[in-house]
């Protein structure tokens, strides 16, 4: 469930960090959770290439999300994430043809082995990013957009393509859960799930690729170790948040505290 | 120096309306290669929406604009960087996430075809390095390439903004008030650049209010005033211009 989540943070971090809020990426999931367990279940086909199948084709709706969506910014970004994800689960709901309601059932073959290695290729994609000049794009977008564009940024592209890829993650993300819960529903996939999402990245940190990671693990784990406190795990969460937000307000994970990490030691020494 | 005579720049009639306000009305100037064209005026006479309309992020209202031989005014602002138009912003603008270095690397990203040749380093790579360290010696600034941008002092945050510009190898460089808060030793040494990245055979438009500046650099000026062009010529042209003194240098205290 961990890595998982890590991917689904990963999937928020992308548009994040060419300055798209979405909180719809629980859509994209839904949609690589059905197409990826209708593959398996319905024709045999093997899982991996089910997963990668839904993947695609998430990330396929998600250029096309990506499009229009570019013309809005900020809150009105947001809102429209909020109804595309609303509207991926409402078909879901009411198409008869994937459960309707009842959802899928059946589905199996996820492996933690299956899981961590989707998370390290992504994790070595997004290493690869942190190194090349298409970081510096992100970065320039995630700045001041107007002045990106005036560089000689092509900022439809970067932008749709960072979407895009966001979808696709969400997407793998969605085939892999589907696999491990071995049951889906359209419940499964509700804005809430959305807005943990987009937690991970913003308590992690939204400026490194490692911030999702921490803020997945944060909130994967935390609630399995204060279970002890039993009805108010959740006052220990939601209380958690808002210390974090207080002393990290940009995420716990920011680029100076690599620049600590890493420069400090060798100036002493 | 180039030696052309051919003009790079030509506003051909332009105009942009804002609703009812007429921001720039039915400009035409053109720019050789070798100028330096001071753009001159009172606030709010439209010399940044000048701008705004050569770099595509306003659209004409009529008119056009030629850069080189081809029609740039209906291109997306990050071809008309690909062609070789680079600006600099009246309020720097840098990325606050970058340090200077990345600003410079950012700056000739947009030169490369493909991103994905950016993992195979090789011959374009250390071209572009080389290029790199180039312009940040020559901006003075290679001392500071690793510090965050933002946590510069002004003056030197001017120079990031030119060295970002400059590493689009533009053609034709679009200075906005390039000395704007400036002292005077400060405003020596961007004069000192600007004459510089004119022998390098860059064209340069620039805004500018101080007439020191205007007078000295500059060999070619316009004037505008709500939007049209009001005189036009050498600094000493436009010194002796009745209509030009009323509308602007009367008021200051010319050199």
């Amino acid at each position: 469930m961990l890595g998982i989540n890590i991917l689904l943070g990963w999937s928020v971090y992308l548009p994040i960090s060419t300055a798209q809020a979405s909180i719809g990426n629980a859509g994209f999931m839904a949609i690589g959770a059905y197409i990826s367990s209708f593959l398996t279940l319905q024709s045999g086909c093997p899982l991996f290439f089910a997963i990668v199948v839904g993947g695609i084709m998430a990330s396929f709706v998600g250029v096309l999300l990506g499009i229009p969506a570019l013309r809005l910014k900020g809150i009105y970004l947001v809102m429209a994430t909020l109804a595309f994800g609303e509207m991926v689960r409402n078909i879901f709901l009411n198409w008869e043809f994937f459960g309707g309601a009842y959802g899928m059932r059946g589905m199996k073959g996820t492996s933690l082995f299956l899981v961590y290695l989707w998370v390290f290729v992504a994790l070595f994609c997004f290493f690869l990013l942190s190194r090349s000049r298409l970081r510096l794009a992100f970065d320039s977008i995630y700045d001041d957009e107007a002045v990106s564009q005036l560089t000689g940024t092509n900022i439809v592209k970067i932008k749709v393509a960072a979407f895009g890829f966001g979808a696709l993650l969400a997407g793998i993300g969605g085939g892999l859960y589907a696999h491990y819960m071995r049951f889906i529903e359209p419940g499964s996939f509700t804005v809430l799930l959305s807005i943990y999402m987009l937690l991970f990245v913003i308590l992690g940190g939204m400026r490194s690729h490692w911030g999702p990671v921490l803020g997945a693990a944060i909130f994967t784990l935390v609630p399995e170790i204060s279970r002890g406190l039993k009805d108010y795990r959740g006052v220990f969460l939601g209380g958690l948040i808002i210390c974090l937000m207080i002393f990290r307000p940009k995420g716990v994970i920011t680029r100076d505290l690599f620049k600590m990490m890493f420069y400090l030691p060798k100036k002493k020494g | 120096m180039p030696s052309v005579k051919e003009s790079i720049l030509e506003l051909r009639n332009i105009t942009k309306n804002f609703g009812g306000v007429k921001a720039i009305d039915n400009l035409t100037m053109d720019m050789k290669s070798s100028d330096i064209l001071g753009l001159i005026g009172p606030n709010g006479a439209g010399k940044t929406t000048v701008f705004n309309l050569m770099t595509g992020v306003l659209p004409l209202t009529a008119g056009s604009i030629l850069f080189g031989s081809r029609e740039i005014s209906t291109f997306s602002p990050h071809r008309i960087v690909q062609y070789g138009v680079a600006r600099t912003y009246q309020n720097i603008r840098l990325f606050e996430s970058m340090t200077v270095y990345e600003h410079v690397k950012f700056g000739q990203s947009c030169r490369i075809p493909s991103r994905l040749r950016n993992f195979l380093g090789g011959d374009l790579g250390t071209s572009l390095k080389r290029e790199a360290e180039d312009i940040l010696h020559f901006l003075g600034i290679w001392e500071l390439k690793d510090m965050p941008a933002h946590s510069l002092p002004y003056g030197q945050q001017r120079r990031v903004e030119i060295a970002r510009a400059l590493a689009t190898q533009p053609s034709l460089l679009l200075l906005d008030e390039p000395t704007a808060g400036m002292n005077l030793r400060e405003k020596k040494e961007i004069l000192q650049i600007m004459e510089n990245i004119h022998e390098r055979g860059i064209a340069i438009l620039v805004i500018e209010h101080d007439m020191r500046v205007v007078m000295n650099t500059c060999n070619r000026i316009v004037m505008l005033n709500f939007g049209q062009k009001i005189a036009e010529g050498s600094p000493a042209e436009i010194y002796k211009d009745v209509k030009a003194r009323e509308v602007y240098l009367g008021k200051e205290q010319p050199c």
